[in-house]
């Protein structure tokens, strides 16, 4: 049985985890279209997230990148903390991670020297991949979106809610979606879990520092 | 002409649309607009009743 229906509550881990890794830590902002995903807004005016609406999502995006052909699933994100979760998720799945400053023209010049063609992506800030996005909506692929309530959700056709901007927040996130796209194509049961946790998708702190 | 799967309107193939199977059941076609993509608007699957984005 997996810790999800031991909780009861229906959930891929225990909402008690999602909330360690301050999963439903929103902003003090929020923007219209990430209103319904708010659960709560606390007295200092920091919104959180409901856990269920990103427990949710995760299982659908899950579903979804699980049908395509891993090299044609593109992970991009620009954020240091983001960086080891595409990375592990990338290793784990054959998808193909984007991590460094976004190439203008990738998907949208086929001259361009490393021109790809993927059939969609995953951000994980719409802010900071806001490149990709443009480059995606260009040639007309979907794409799915780690959105935190301060988030625009403009071309984002699958919205994930979430702290974005933690380190285990995002480490978790990525790491429920790999196990979630792995247990969807067999390579796990439907109660199976990869061999590492999710702190193996954190990026380190040092390493972090030396990207700055 | 396809049409919207969110606002129902005709997409002229000159615009900038998406296309995709939905995510949940991955049985039907799903099209979005761009004005729909733009503004968020919500976008029911017709089979399994998945709403998105
Ligand atoms: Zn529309
Ligand atoms: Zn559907």
């Amino acid at each position: 049985m997996s810790t999800s229906e031991r909780s009861g509550e229906g959930l891929l881990i225990l909402r008690t985890e999602y909330i360690a890794a301050g999963v439903h830590i929103g902003t003090k902002v929020c923007t219209v279209c990430m209103r319904r995903f708010v659960r709560f807004t606390r007295p200092d005016g920091l919104n959180l997230i409901e856990i269920a609406q990103t427990d949710e999502k995760i299982r659908v995006a899950g579903k979804g990148l699980s049908r395509y052909e891993p090299s044609d699933v593109i992970i991009v994100s620009g954020k240091e903390y983001g960086r080891t979760p595409v990375l592990k998720m990338c290793e784990y799945t054959g998808f193909k991670p984007i991590v460094e400053r976004f190439p203008p023209g990738i998907f949208s010049n086929p001259k361009y020297e490393g021109y790809i063609s993927p059939k969609i992506i995953l951000v994980s800030d719409p802010k900071v991949d806001e490149k990709a996005i443009r480059e995606a909506t260009l040639i007309g692929i979907p794409v799915i979106g780690i959105c935190d309530t301060d988030d625009s959700c403009s071309y984002i056709d699958l919205i994930i809610p979430a702290n974005n901007k933690g380190r285990s927040s995002l480490a978790l996130v990525f790491w429920l979606l790999t196990r979630e796209v792995l247990r969807n194509k067999g390579v796990l049961s439907p109660t199976e879990s990869m061999s590492e946790n999710f702190h193996a998708f954190e990026t380190q702190i040092e390493e972090a520092a030396r990207t700055v | 002409m396809v049409t919207c799967t969110s606002c129902g309107r005709p997409i002229d193939p000159y615009e900038r649309y998406v296309k995709f199977t939905c995510f949940n059941c991955g049985e039907v076609t799903l099209w979005r607009c761009e004005k729909c993509r733009t503004f968020a608007r919500e976008l029911k699957c017709p089979k399994c009743g998945y709403v998105m984005p």
